[in-house]
């Protein structure tokens, strides 16, 4: 009896203990992430407003989101960016890794050129951006390349959507690939450089080493990045905001600059708070969609 | 003890009579308009020892109306809103509002010196809730030295639609490849406002309960479709100011704020008239920085009278403020000997104030105007669709604004 008694005092001590443990992480993440979601949730069904008293109004800020004609197509724009850009990022981190994985005089050098603009703030980076594809003859871009024959005349680098696209995605690439590299080096680094060997003795080229070997061995981070570069994809806000306003024609509208519109601008809180609540059901979906087939794939590189 | 508690009590009763009141005045002036402003509320610290006056300046208006909305929720916003016009009709209600008697009684602000296109939308229920101290009125400034090149008079600019037309075609053979005479940017909302004004149209009904620009903003964007096809106005988007700077570009039709800049960059090359009638109605484009205190931060007569104060020196010394590239909002003044021999610039371009137009006093004029740039990007960037079926989608997406707004106002 006494020994049952002990023993479940220990576990209590135990448990207490990690509780304590988790006790800071818990306390910010109640205050603010969990409270604020709940609180978002709440705003959502009403008529929120700072400047006069708040009204409940059901779904309808949900029904009101559904059924604008603005909102689909800002949808439609980040989804499009997502597919394109989240690839893209994997794939020019995944390949940098791998350069900078072998030892090469002024590897460091590189590797904090890579990794250094991921830990700038946006408005300094995206304003120098801006200077670059200026639209006048001197603007950086365009003096180069019209200095090395690439391009005849200025370029308006955000007067078309092609272009305004193109010029987000590289910049967004160059911006955030850089913590992505770190994540696959440290990956690289744990795999034996024995299977390789063998592989190479077995007669297996580079693309299967990668597809046998590299690939099953850094799953746990392209797992966790698909997810990091997905969530990412879907907040896209700063670059359509700072570099193109989202223009030419709002076809750089994306779903968080459209919330910020609807929250900042028209100071409508009820309505962005259902948009939030939309945003998240569709990274969401795409999240679990993305898991499932990089799941798929690796399996099936592994059966 | 008792001796020590009078003394304690004394000294705080000092102390804060020393301090005086402290208003606090938030302004979006971020420029060198800026510093203009810091040198008035500095005279005005040091010959008003009683009223302290501390100047906060914000990015944008986005940033204003936030700040301002959470500042009235929580009784924390400035007393003193050095605000843009366009921004205030979310507020109107908020707004501390004084019969002209009052104002003119108490504290001598004659709003009948303001031009009436100025004041239009800030009186509401008879009572005046914001005081114009200036219009930012578009003017043409444009380079003299490229005018004399081509042979046109430096000092008689075009004042037609012809007269501009035939001397921006004039210019083109002196324009660098890339450029155009006039390199503006054509999807820069406000140059349609500005040409939708001048060809006699308006945003919405009176009401507001429906769109009005169709008929005049498809006229505005065929002229400047005529212009971009002449070779006169860019196709694409451009960024006009280095252009005009280095003189390969000419003209531009642009707000009064860059009037200082452009004459100190550009010495004597440099030239300035009232904006050119494109459009078939006499009008200019021009917004306004109203002062105005909000309702909840003036309860205490101390406070509102210290801001009043402050406000009415505002008023009567706005000419120092004119000098940072704005016009006067009081007739009085832009009329004045005074204006002609301090601010010659400023006196030109400012008789053409009492042809002013505004926005209308919307709250949601701002999405409304993002929204319509998409149609012009539409129509004069990518050139995409042709300007009856863009301002017929405008109208639509408009309308859409519209309905939503009047389904939950209270």
């Amino acid at each position: 009896m006494r020994q049952s008694q002990s023993k479940s005092h220990r576990r209590f001590h135990r448990e207490v203990g990690s509780w304590l443990f988790l006790l800071p992480h818990l306390f910010f993440f109640v205050l603010f992430v969990a409270i604020p979601l709940v609180f978002g949730m709440v705003i959502s069904f009403f008529n929120w407003s700072l400047l006069s008293d708040n009204v409940f109004v059901g779904a309808s800020n949900y029904v009101r989101t559904w059924n604008d004609s603005r909102f689909w197509p800002v949808v439609q724009n980040t989804v499009i960016f997502a597919i394109v850009s989240v690839p893209l990022t994997i794939i020019v981190a995944i390949l940098f890794a791998h350069i900078l994985n072998k030892k090469r005089f002024g590897q460091l050098w590189l590797l904090i050129a890579f990794v250094s603009p991921a830990f700038f703030g946006s408005v300094g980076i995206l304003s120098s951006w801006k200077w670059i594809f200026a639209s006048f003859p001197s603007g950086l871009a365009n003096y180069y390349l019209n200095k090395t024959g690439f391009i005849n005349g200025a370029v308006s680098w955000f007067g078309s959507t092609g272009v305004a696209w193109g010029v987000i995605i590289l910049v967004t690439i160059w911006w955030i690939v850089g913590f992505s590299i770190l994540l696959y080096m440290g990956a690289l680094q744990r795999i034996p450089p024995e299977q390789y060997e063998s592989a190479k003795l077995d007669g297996a080229g580079p693309w299967k080493r990668f597809l046998y070997i590299t690939l099953p061995w850094i799953r746990s981070v392209l797992f966790f990045d698909v997810v990091r570069q997905v969530i990412l994809a879907f907040g896209l806000f700063d670059q359509a905001y700072i570099l193109s306003v989202g223009g030419p024609a709002g076809t750089t509208r994306t779903m968080v600059y459209y919330l910020y519109l609807v929250g900042f601008e028209r100071q409508d809180f009820g309505r962005a708070a259902s948009i939030s609540w939309f945003i998240f059901a569709i990274v969401l979906i795409f999240a679990v969609i993305q898991l499932v087939l990089v799941t798929k794939s690796i399996r099936s590189t592994e059966g | 003890m008792k001796k020590f508690m009078c003394l304690v009590l004394a000294l705080i009763v000092f102390v804060g009579f020393s301090f005086g009141v402290t208003v606090t005045m938030m302004t979006p002036l971020t420029g060198a308009d800026g510093a203009y402003m810091d040198e008035i509320v500095a005279k005005f610290n040091a010959t008003h020892p009683g009223i302290e006056v501390v100047h906060v300046v914000v990015e944008s208006s986005l940033d204003m109306k936030n700040k301002l909305s959470m500042g009235i929720a929580s009784k924390t916003a400035p007393e003193i809103m050095f605000i843009r016009k366009f921004d205030m009709p979310l507020y109107l209600q908020h707004f501390k509002g004084f019969t002209p008697d009052e104002w003119l009684n108490n504290y001598g602000i004659d709003v009948n010196d303001i031009f009436p296109g100025v004041l239009d939308g800030l009186v509401i229920d008879g009572k005046v809730v914001g005081i114009p101290l200036d219009i930012w009125i578009f003017y043409m400034a444009y380079n003299k030295a490229n005018f004399a090149k081509v042979g046109l008079d430096p000092e008689n600019p075009p004042k037609t639609r012809d007269e501009f037309i035939a001397a921006m075609e004039a210019l083109i053979p002196i324009t660098p490849a890339g450029l155009t005479p006039y390199y503006e940017n054509p999807a820069w909302t406000w140059i349609w406002f500005h040409l939708l004004w001048q060809h006699g149209g308006d945003l919405l009904t009176d009401d507001f309960k429906k769109p009005a620009f169709a008929k005049a903003g498809i006229e505005a964007c065929k002229l400047m479709l005529t212009m971009q096809e002449k070779g006169i106005l860019p196709m694409q988007v451009a960024d006009p100011g280095v252009s005009f700077q280095s003189g390969d570009s000419t003209v531009l039709i642009t707000g009064i704020w860059t009037i200082q800049p452009w004459m100190e960059q550009l010495g004597e090359a440099f030239g300035y008239a009232v904006s050119p009638q494109l459009g078939t109605t006499k009008a200019v484009f021009g917004g306004s920085h109203v002062l105005a205190m909000p309702k909840v931060m003036v309860e205490d007569p101390k406070v509102l009278d210290a801001a009043t104060t402050f406000m009415k020196y505002l008023w009567d010394n706005a000419i120092d403020w004119y000098a940072a590239g704005q016009t006067p909002a009081r007739i009085s003044i832009a009329q004045s000997q005074e204006l002609k021999e301090r601010l010659p610039h400023i006196y030109v371009v400012s008789q053409e104030s009492e042809y002013v137009k505004q926005f209308q006093m919307f709250p949601l004029i701002s999405e409304i105007e993002a929204e319509i740039a998409v149609y012009l990007d539409e129509i004069l960037v990518l050139h995409s669709i042709s300007p009856e079926e863009g301002m017929k989608e405008a109208e639509f997406a408009v309308q859409e604004i519209l309905d939503d707004y009047w389904s939950r106002a209270r």
